[in-house]
């Protein structure tokens, strides 16, 4: 990279944008204000002569720095890519001006010429980074859990030419399998249960020679990160290795059956499925009248919120091998909903049709003990209101708990020193003991899984490098256990893979940036190590944070967080943004043309405000957007700097946060949210209101809402007086 | 018909009688998984505890007492909409089916006839009785050489004292066991459907009511699957109850004569005599009716009409064989074919008597039961609002 930075601005009039403004303005803002060192538009930057014109003045030299005033970033970044030596930077005035303004207005052409200043000294504050490489990095990957999900990520992770380090705390592989007689059937026609062939998984475990089994064998401490976890484990020969990322496949446990004591779990006769069906593994003839209730402890606010969706199934397997097994035997099952998920419907349907198996739904099972029988009552069945059972044994159908859930685990600290990584730690057991500032296991959602969102980011933990497969992920039954194990598989061989080319993973897959502290001003305040989502900053004992970087998702959270401003970017810093904020033209106070600045999330909010370009809807024109890495890389610096230049109201929109939140960074746009609370202060200190801060939430899909949420802000900032910041 | 919501009942699964309603045509049946489809596209089906999703949860279970003392198995009509509907392919409409066919032969008694009713090997000991009484009587009370006397008048060959002789006693006992079942089947409704209203509406309007409805087929004009039974049913109905007036009113014409109460015109009747012509369209409506049905049934949309079991084959064929020897008799004398024609006028009367004899035993008893079923349920004022019940 060249010593001084030569930025070229590059302006396309292409999609509309010359109809909408004036691009040759555009290009004299740019060269006079902006101090571009090249300026020069063009009616399709995207197609071969326009990409060619770039591509002829950074081989001359002529430009170092790339900035493309055109479309959204999120489109035509594989056309407009000038390689790794090149700082690039975008501006929309597409999406953003001339797909959502009014052509040709006056207050249109001012807009797109902040957003040419705005992104002029951005270019200028960015740089090219250095990418972070561990040392010795490992390409190795450890499975935790010896069962279905973790033998097949294993082998998987195997076959894909990768050791693998298979840790199971039994003396033997197979985990729960190992329990089973029959299994549910995996393939078609799906009519009847099948062989358990959980040996011939374990034969080929045993048989591949990339996969090395420590039995017996449980975690004693894991230090490190991504790419270089230290892993020591507790056995006979106290083993320790290295690998770059890790499995999670430890599964679940039965919910306690002792707990259901409304359903008789301490009457002789009642047993869980669990204990059924080591009776029928072990061939004891079952008795002639068995009950199943099914949603045992599941559904049910006092035990399992959840449903574990494979005890319908499993149940009706029992039942079915309860009748091979004593032809006499009469089942009823007692459910609640029949949810037998996929092909296993044909299960369902076969079972059926067995004239021992008698189904009915029913509520509120209640079981009792009359004489020598057991009493199984249901209310508002099929048959019609109460109905009572008699049976000889009733079987109760528990649902799945994560194995990473053990109640008995306290945190010793007193509530008022509880930071929220201490809460999550309340109730863990003790499984990965990470070597992590933020405690020893992974963070959970609110029904003790570990984070994996369903659909955006599954395997994902709230530990980078750490993924979670099978039941500890959610309920799932065999078949869909071995799909998530893959999945598992393929993010471990991503993070193993990018980690050593200083990559980061997920969500900004690829990014080469990352924090660099300036340690020399920090005050050790720990709140980068607090307020970190992913546990990524450790602390050393006189609590100056030290940041395990391929832990690190890039989030800038930490950035967010530190007062004194020492945590930036090599292409995103406070001073970069702040440089934004300060670069727009501010009209006079007296011009009555207010204007407000909106911090928005690149992940949701700002593809919602594109949406709205594409669709073609109007977009208040006194807002200036910058877009955010997530909301918790805000600084409180940037809202300081807003109000003394002048912008009378600032909108930060985030994520949804809580319990069903859809930060990518999890915690971000709570951070976010938190911080501008904080913000009163220092209104009140610049004699300001404190309305005109918005925080608010916005999902992709809110792209209609948008600018209506947008325009009553606008309404609410234009009612009070002009910042009387202005023109200082 | 208000459920027993407050009461507990204990269940006993019956397993037998899952297999019995599985063995009598509902076939199906465990295939249901109660999502109550079959009663919400039912046209006749009440909206207070509709018909026949319980049904299908009671038959699951074998509930034999519900189920057989239940009027709503006879309010349904058999349309098949609700099989046509079923998402699961339970078939609803063949489950109820076989109820009524159980219902029959456990109302009507004498278990050997149902037995010999229940499979095709019994038609051959049932057809043996007619076969050997009403031969026996034509070699006792035929007239010598009836074979070679012109006209051909069958009462020569059967002459009416003997054919009296032969169906009044037959006939009598199938109505005695017809009232015992019908009987039984009063006391399980009263058991076991406890919708009577209170009080209960009277037994004669309900049932001038009912028979309106039938006359009408108002019920039938509700089916979608099979809109045809509307038109084919309603013709062999009346059909058959044309040409049994045309045998009342020949039979009573006889016994005029023959007790010189006054000369009225004796049999063969000429073809304008109002009798035959009563007879002839009676014949003309049945055959057309029940050749609609065996067409439809037997044909290439027969699956839509609901499974085929023997309890409807039976019926249904000696039914058509009875309206078909009776024409073919007719022609055969009216073309003066003195062989062929007595020929089949003994397998005329063979097949009459196995048709009235038998009914209590048979689908054809589906006449009374349904008659009564409906008459309780009028009562109980068990109908869809605003419909006709």
């Amino acid at each position: 990279m060249a010593d001084i930075k030569k930025s070229g601005a590059y302006i396309c009039s292409g999609c509309g944008i010359g109809d909408s403004v004036n691009v040759e303005a555009l290009a004299t803002v740019a060269t006079k204000e902006g101090k571009a060192a090249l300026t020069r538009t063009h009616p399709m930057l995207c197609g071969a002569e326009g990409v060619a014109l770039v591509k002829e003045d950074v081989a001359s030299g002529a430009v170092t720095a790339v900035s493309i005033a055109a479309c959204s970033p999120r489109v035509c970044y594989d056309i407009f890519n000038f390689g790794e030596n090149i700082v690039l930077d975008r501006i929309d005035i597409r999406e953003k001006v001339a797909w959502s303004q009014e052509p040709r207005h006056m207050e249109t052409q001012a807009l797109a010429e902040d957003y040419i200043r705005m992104g002029m000294v951005k270019i200028k504050a960015m740089e090219i980074p250095i990418p972070f490489i561990p040392e010795e990095p490992s390409k190795t990957i450890m499975v935790l859990g010896g069962g279905i999900a973790g033998m097949t990520a294993a082998i998987n992770a195997a076959k894909a030419g990768y050791k693998v380090e298979l840790v199971e705390k039994e003396a033997a592989l197979g985990g729960f399998a190992n329990t089973l007689g029959m299994r549910l059937p995996d393939r078609a026609p799906y009519d009847a249960p099948m062989e358990n062939d959980i040996a011939s998984l374990i034969e080929e475990v045993i048989g591949d020679s990339y996969i090395n089994v420590h039995l017996g064998a449980t975690i004693n401490k894991i230090s490190g990160g991504p790419g270089i976890f230290d892993v020591s484990l507790v056995n006979g020969a106290n083993k320790s290795f290295r690998a770059g990322a890790i499995v999670l496949a430890t599964g679940f446990k039965s919910y306690d059956v002792k707990k259901l004591t409304r359903l008789g779990s301490d009457l002789p006769g009642v047993v869980g499925s669990v204990e059924f069906e080591r009776m029928l593994k072990e061939g004891k003839a079952p008795p002639r009248r068995i009950v199943f209730i099914l949603c045992a402890g599941s559904r049910d606010d006092e035990h399992l919120p959840y449903c574990s969706s494979v005890c319908c199934a499993s149940s009706l397997k029992q039942a079915w091998l309860a009748r091979q097994a004593n032809p006499e035997a009469s089942v009823t099952v007692i459910y609640r909903d029949i949810r037998t998920t996929g092909n296993m419907e044909l299960f369902y349907k076969q079972v059926q049709q067995d004239p021992g198996i008698f189904m009915t739904k029913g509520e509120s099972p209640v079981v009792a003990q009359e004489g020598g029988e057991l009493s199984v009552t249901a209310d508002n069945t099929l048959l019609g209101g109460k109905v009572k059972f008699m049976a000889d044994m009733v079987v109760l159908a528990t649902g799945m708990v994560p194995s990473t859930l053990d109640p008995s685990v306290k945190v010793d600290k007193p509530e008022d020193q509880m930071q929220d990584f201490d809460r999550d730690q309340v109730g863990k057991a003790s499984i990965l003991k990470l070597d992590y500032r933020q405690g020893p296991e992974v963070p959970d959602l609110k029904l003790g899984f570990p984070d994996s969102h369903f659909i955006c980011f599954p395997y994902e933990t709230r530990r980078t490098g750490i993924y979670a497969a099978g039941t500890v992920r959610h309920p799932m039954d065999a078949s869909v256990a071995k799909n998530d194990a893959v999945g598992a598989a393929m993010k471990a061989i991503q993070c193993v893979e990018m980690v050593p080319r200083g990559e980061t993973v997920h969500p900004r897959a690829g990014d080469l940036s990352h924090p660099e502290f300036a340690m020399e001003r920090c005050t050790q305040c720990k709140r980068c190590t607090v307020e970190c989502p992913f546990g990524a900053i450790n602390e050393d004992e006189k609590t100056n944070p030290i940041p395990v970087k391929s832990r690190c998702r890039r989030c800038a959270t930490c950035m967010g967080a530190c007062p004194v401003q020492i945590i930036n970017f090599k292409n995103y810093s406070i001073s970069m943004v702040g440089a934004m904020i300060k670069a727009i033209d501010m009209p006079e106070e007296d011009e009555e043309r207010p204007r407000v600045l909106a911090f928005i999330c690149e992940n949701d909010a700002m593809p919602a405000l594109e949406m709205a370009g594409i669709n073609r809807l109007r977009i208040n024109p006194v807002v200036r957007f910058i877009p955010l890495r997530c909301m918790g890389s805000l600084n409180l610096q940037w809202i300081a700097d807003a109000l003394s230049s002048g912008w009378d109201g600032i909108m930060l929109l985030g994520c949804k946060h809580g319990d069903d939140y859809q930060c990518h960074n999890i915690k971000g746009s709570e951070l976010a949210t938190t911080r501008a609370s904080k913000v009163q202060e220092t209104l009140d200190r610049l004699m300001l209101e404190s309305e005109r801060i918005l925080v608010d939430a916005v999902q992709i899909s809110d792209w209609q809402k948008l600018p209506k949420m947008i325009d009553d802000f606008v309404e609410q900032v234009s009612g009070m007086e002009p910042n009387p910041y202005k023109g200082f | 018909m208000a459920m027993t919501e407050a009461q507990t009942l204990t269940i006993q699964p019956d397993p037998a009688f899952v297999k019995c309603i599985m063995e009598n045509g509902g076939e199906t049946l465990k295939k249901c998984f109660q999502c109550g489809n079959c009663s919400v596209v039912c046209n006749i089906s009440p909206d207070v505890s509709p018909f026949p999703r319980k049904e299908m949860v009671w038959a699951q279970w074998g509930l034999s007492d519900k189920l057989l003392g239940n009027a709503d198995v006879w309010i349904c009509h058999g349309c098949a909409d609700c099989t046509t509907h079923c998402p699961r392919g339970a078939k609803p409409g063949d489950v109820m089916a076989a109820l009524r066919n159980i219902s029959f032969r456990r109302f009507a008694g004498f278990d050997f006839m149902g037995d010999l009713l229940a499979r095709p090997v019994g038609l051959f000991w049932l057809l043996l009785v007619p076969i050997v009484w009403i031969g026996g009587m034509v070699a006792v009370a035929s007239r010598q050489g009836f074979m070679s006397m012109k006209p051909i008048v069958f009462s020569n060959m059967m002459p009416v004292p003997a054919i009296d002789a032969v169906f009044l006693p037959a006939v009598g006992l199938a109505v005695v066991s017809a009232l015992l079942g019908l009987a039984r089947f009063w006391r399980e409704l009263k058991a076991n459907s406890p919708g009577l209203a209170t009080p209960p509406g009277s037994i004669i309007s309900a049932a001038f009511a009912v028979i309106k409805g039938i006359a009408l087929h108002e019920k039938m004009g509700k089916c979608q699957t099979n809109s045809y039974r509307f038109s084919s049913h309603l013709m062999t109905m009346y059909g058959f109850f044309a040409l049994m007036a045309t045998t009342g009113l020949v039979a009573l014409m006889y016994w005029i004569n023959k007790l010189g109460l006054g000369p009225v015109s004796a049999t063969p009747l000429a073809l304008s005599h109002p009798v035959k012509i009563l007879g002839n369209i009676g014949a003309l409506l049945a055959v057309t009716g029940v050749t609609m049905i065996v067409a439809r049934r037997y044909g290439q949309d027969g699956e839509k009409t609901g499974s085929l079991v023997y309890y409807d084959s039976h019926f249904i064929f000696i039914l058509y064989g009875t309206i078909l020897t009776g024409i073919g008799a007719e022609t055969l004398r009216l073309l003066g074919l003195a062989a062929p024609a007595f020929g089949i006028y003994y397998v005329h009367l063979v097949l009459v008597f196995t048709l009235l004899v038998y009914a209590p035993f048979s689908k054809f008893s589906h006449i009374m039961y349904r008659f009564v079923a409906m008459t309780y349920a009028r009562m109980g004022k068990r109908e869809r609002p605003g419909g006709v019940d």
